[in-house]
């Protein structure tokens, strides 16, 4: 069952910002990806869910509800966390997070409380004095504790710490479990990889593509970063045949770039020569940006080679 | 169509401005209720007389001067800062900031917080000179009985009112209309500012007194009350002013676009 679905959403706010034709839909129970540079129309298109903007074409549609037209009716049942975060600064976390609550009307806090506790939170201070992290945890209390059925989430971990971040995807990956259909926005793709089940590419406005994250994780071209003790052998191994990305003489490191059915060829050269380190190069966001743009958008002269 | 948690929020965060006025309002009144007593307009009389011009208008007794000074400048220019840094505050600066993104997220609808901001906007300006009223009688028929003319006073303070209601609706109108503050203070507190010193600079010389017609605080005119002339229509202007910019400012914030 479709939930969420966006159609030749269009905002053109001059000057090539803005979203250009974006359709895509999410189902019941789904953790969809949205992913891209700073600046992409990332929170354009969460804006026109939100129904804060009006879409100059297109629609976009959540439980079947046109969100431009009936967004309180669709806010009963959804969770939001900006991507900035501003609060009224003259207010305490537990008064900011009392009050939303009153707006939605809500009056159980079990989960309330059951998020301030997992997210180590205090909120009796004032919002104004806040860390970065302190102030995101309050956000995301208040996107979650009224148990929404749907959760757009706009770089919810931006200002938290690596242990929180873990907390929060152990989060997202219970909701899921409920059933829980989530939206979530980053330009990190780690964040995205551990708990997103589609990844929607966007850049300058446009869906380049949407992928499974278990192919990136299954991808089998790899790239190794070696560094070897000896002169003569760092300079024999450039002659071997295997493609070499990049080269330093000073430190004597090769990145060598590998399919998995070859490992072995490469572990067998590297058996004579000894070396003093090899770690694989993860492959990153931006590889696959341009993975995907040479691909898809070759004649496109805007973007750097 | 008001929301009474959001309402509770706006008085929360809007009080403090709300009470600083409303008590220095309040102060001003008493002052001038009891301190102001017939023998003391005597001595001013006596004093400036033979003057060629009196930059105080007429204070030759305490209703006079409630219109000149009192209602002529104080109770225009004070509610009128809280006036625009509230109107200002209530909309576009929580747009600007970003935190109004928490109120829509919830199923709190763009009219709500139109309207019961508006409610909030105009309720406390009411109470604010409902209370000056209400305290300057009590004060003057304590200290001075009978003295002070109550049905002009009353004339007074609802006229100055409906001055400060209609400015709201310039604010409100401007807070509504742009996504940031600096616009909106530009228009919501420019605009009156500008209509205030008019107001102003046409009293400084004969030629300059043309300039009045293009003010909006003109009509609020407190010596035409003194005077006991009609000011019937004056008041309809500024009441409708008022009402057609409150009624614009919650038609385009349901309509336009947020940068939130």
């Amino acid at each position: 069952m479709t939930i969420l679905r966006v159609e030749h959403l269009t905002k053109d706010y001059k000057r090539g910002r803005g979203v250009f034709d974006i359709s895509f839909e999410i189902k019941k129970g789904e953790v969809f990806g949205f992913l891209g540079p700073n600046g992409a129309g990332k929170t354009t298109t969460i804006r026109h869910l939100l129904g804060f903007c009006k879409p100059q074409k297109g629609t976009t549609n959540i439980f079947g509800m046109d969100a431009w037209k009936k967004p309180t009716m669709i806010q009963n049942k959804l969770g939001y966390l900006p991507g900035e975060i501003a609060f009224p600064d003259d207010m305490t976390g537990i008064a900011f997070i009392r009050y939303i609550a009153a707006l939605r009307g809500m009056s159980d806090f079990t989960k309330c409380d059951a998020l301030i506790k997992k997210f180590r939170l205090d909120p009796s201070g004032s919002l104004k004095r806040m860390s970065k992290g302190m102030k995101q945890k309050t956000a995301i209390v208040c996107a979650f504790m009224h148990d929404p059925e749907v959760l757009i989430l706009d770089e919810p971990t931006s200002g938290l710490d690596p242990l929180m971040q873990q907390i929060f995807i152990d989060l997202i990956r219970e909701e899921k479990q409920k059933g829980k259909t989530i939206l979530m926005s980053s330009h990190l793709f780690d964040e995205v990889e551990e708990t997103c089940d589609r990844i929607a590419i966007i850049k300058d406005g446009k869906i380049v593509t949407i992928l499974d994250p278990l192919i990136i994780r299954r991808n089998e071209n790899k790239r190794y970063k070696i560094e070897f003790i000896e002169r003569t052998d760092y300079e024999s191994f450039l002659t071997e045949p295997f493609e070499i990305l990049s080269q330093r003489y000073d430190q004597k490191q090769v990145v060598v770039g590998i399919q998995d059915d070859r490992i072995n060829e490469l572990i067998t050269s590297l058996h004579l020569r000894p070396i003093k380190f090899m770690r694989e190069i993860k492959v990153s966001l931006e590889d696959y940006f341009m993975h995907f743009y040479k691909e898809e958008d070759t004649d496109d002269q805007s973007i750097p080679a | 169509m008001i929301n009474r948690s959001l309402l509770k929020q706006i008085i929360k965060s809007n009080f403090k401005l709300f009470a600083l006025i409303t008590v220095l309002m309040c102060a001003l009144i008493i002052v001038i209720m009891s301190v102001l007593v017939p023998s003391t307009f005597a001595a001013i009389n006596n004093s400036s007389q033979g003057l060629p011009f009196n930059p105080l208008g007429d204070v030759s007794n305490l209703t006079a001067f409630l219109a000149n000074q009192y209602f002529g400048m104080m109770a225009i220019i004070f509610p009128m800062i809280y006036t625009l840094i509230t109107g200002n505050k209530l909309l576009a600066s929580q747009v600007d900031k970003g935190s109004m993104a928490f109120t829509l997220s919830t199923p709190i609808s763009r009219k709500t917080i139109t309207i019961t901001s508006a409610y909030y906007l105009i309720g406390s300006l009411a109470l604010m000179y409902g209370l000056i009223f209400g305290l300057g009688v009590i004060v003057a028929e304590i200290a001075q009985p009978g003295i002070l003319e109550i049905e002009t006073f009353l004339q007074l303070t609802f006229g100055c009112f409906l001055l400060q209601f209609a400015i709201s609706g310039i604010t409100f109108f401007a807070s509504s209309l742009f996504n940031s503050s600096s616009r909106s203070m530009a228009l919501g507190a420019g605009l009156p500012l500008f209509f205030f010193a008019l107001k102003l600079i046409s009293g400084f010389s004969d030629k300059l007194k043309f300039l009045k017609n293009f003010s909006l605080n003109t009509l609020f005119d407190t010596t035409v009350i003194l005077a006991g002339d009609s000011y019937t229509q004056q008041f309809l202007i500024l009441l409708g002013t008022g009402l057609v910019l409150y009624i614009a400012g919650i038609y385009v914030f349901d309509r336009k676009d947020l940068t939130l």
